[in-house]
């Protein structure tokens, strides 16, 4: 809705449509198709093709914290391929079901209220909404706020990865202590990287006039978050650092190249 | 509010990062800080026919491998220091991706729920 708006001022400002000046439009407006589920999506696809170095496969354990858009679709498609979702939080508080929780019930309570409306029914308990992150799973996932693992809860993680859909949900101070635990953190700034992925995906699409369809979209998503995955962890085992540092190495070396390339210009014009 | 302050925070990330490359030392310099923050007060009608204004940030870290993208923010508690970590952040995603931009970030200080329908779309056009 923001989006549309903000589309539509700067179409009446320039006095013609340009739809690729701002991304997250309604599709009616320009929008992509996958945008709504791109950043669960993104890190969807990060651990398929990671699943075997983190011994993860469906029937592992999973825990989500927090359940707007990016919790709800992980929830989904992890569930569809076979994980089990064993706890759920939101900002009214957490569901525990060691046997897995039923998506479909999930998304159906939260669409009403909250996830803890389902407490009390077919095996699910109440759980203060700071043990989520000390729940017995294999797979974390913080999907809320910034630094919701922190140095003093880090040590309590029983999980062996830590997928970040959320921005910066662990601490440098909490990164350390995961670290020594063996905790394999795949970091936000490529596991949420999906939405900015899609939107650049909607960008190239205005531009060009030609839409593609959902297919596509997951395709290319798909392949891109291969392609930077592998990558970053082939530069974690050969430097013998974490996935997070590797991250930003990679990222950074793009930047380097970049910024030393364009040279400065601003020396000899002023 | 944090000890340590936000955007220095996420530097530390940087400079982690800065110890496993062969780096030209002008590299560094360009990416330890914004290079360009820009702050209004955005001025509507509200709907009882009084005006009101609302503290609001742009923030463009680096533009080197493109235009700066990022996502804009409505939130009350929203500060220049988190939008301008939101563009660093911003700034490394699309380069871990190679997506052909830079990193940005935009908030307008709001709590957008206590805002009519068309008082927000009349922020948004702002």
């Amino acid at each position: 809705m923001i989006m549309g708006w903000m589309a539509d001022e700067y179409a009446s400002i320039v006095g013609e449509a340009t739809p690729a000046v701002i991304t997250g439009k309604p599709i009616a407006l320009g929008g992509s198709l996958g945008r709504d589920d791109a950043t669960a999506r993104g890190g969807y696809y990060l651990v398929q093709r990671l699943a075997r170095q983190l011994a993860l496969e469906p029937g592992s354990r999973v825990a989500i914290q927090g359940f707007g858009n990016a919790g709800q679709h992980i929830a989904r498609l992890l569930g569809a391929d076979g994980y089990r979702i064993v706890a759920v939080s939101d900002s009214k508080g957490a569901v525990h079901c060691p046997s897995g929780l039923d998506i479909g019930k999930l998304l159906a309570a939260k669409r009403q209220g909250s996830v803890t409306d389902l407490a009390g029914t077919d095996g699910v308990s109440a759980l203060p909404a700071d043990d989520l992150v000390s729940v017995d799973c294999e797979l974390l996932v913080p999907a809320a706020l910034e630094d919701m693992i922190h140095e003093g809860n880090a040590s309590r993680v029983k999980a062996r990865v830590v997928l970040e859909l959320a921005n910066g949900p662990v601490t440098p101070e909490a990164d350390e202590i995961l670290a020594s635990k063996n905790v394999v953190v795949l970091p936000d700034i490529l596991a949420n990287a999906g939405g900015v992925t899609v939107s650049y995906f909607e960008w190239v699409q205005n531009r060009q006039g030609f839409y593609w369809p959902v297919e596509d979209v997951h395709a290319r998503l798909k392949t891109m978050m291969e392609r930077e995955g592998d990558a970053i962890w082939a530069l974690a085992r050969d430097k013998g650092i974490t996935l997070r540092s590797a991250a930003y190495v990679h990222a950074l070396s793009r930047l380097a190249g970049a910024i030393e390339a364009h040279g400065t210009q601003q020396f000899f014009t002023s | 509010m944090h000890a340590v302050s936000m955007l220095d925070q996420a530097l530390t990330r940087l400079d982690e990062a800065a110890r496993h490359l062969a780096l030209d030392a002008d590299v560094l310099e360009k990416l330890k800080y914004p290079r360009e923050t820009t702050k209004v007060r955005l001025m509507i009608r509200m709907d009882d026919g009084s005006r009101k204004s609302f503290m609001a940030w742009r923030c463009r870290y680096d533009d080197t491998r493109g235009p700066t993208k990022g996502g804009i923010r409505f939130h009350p508690a929203s500060t220049m220091e988190e939008v301008e970590t939101l563009a660093f952040w911003m700034t490394f995603k699309c380069a871990v991706m190679n997506l052909p931009y830079g990193g940005g970030k935009g908030a307008v200080q709001v709590d957008p729920h206590t805002l009519s329908k068309a008082e927000l779309e009349r922020l948004s056009r702002a």
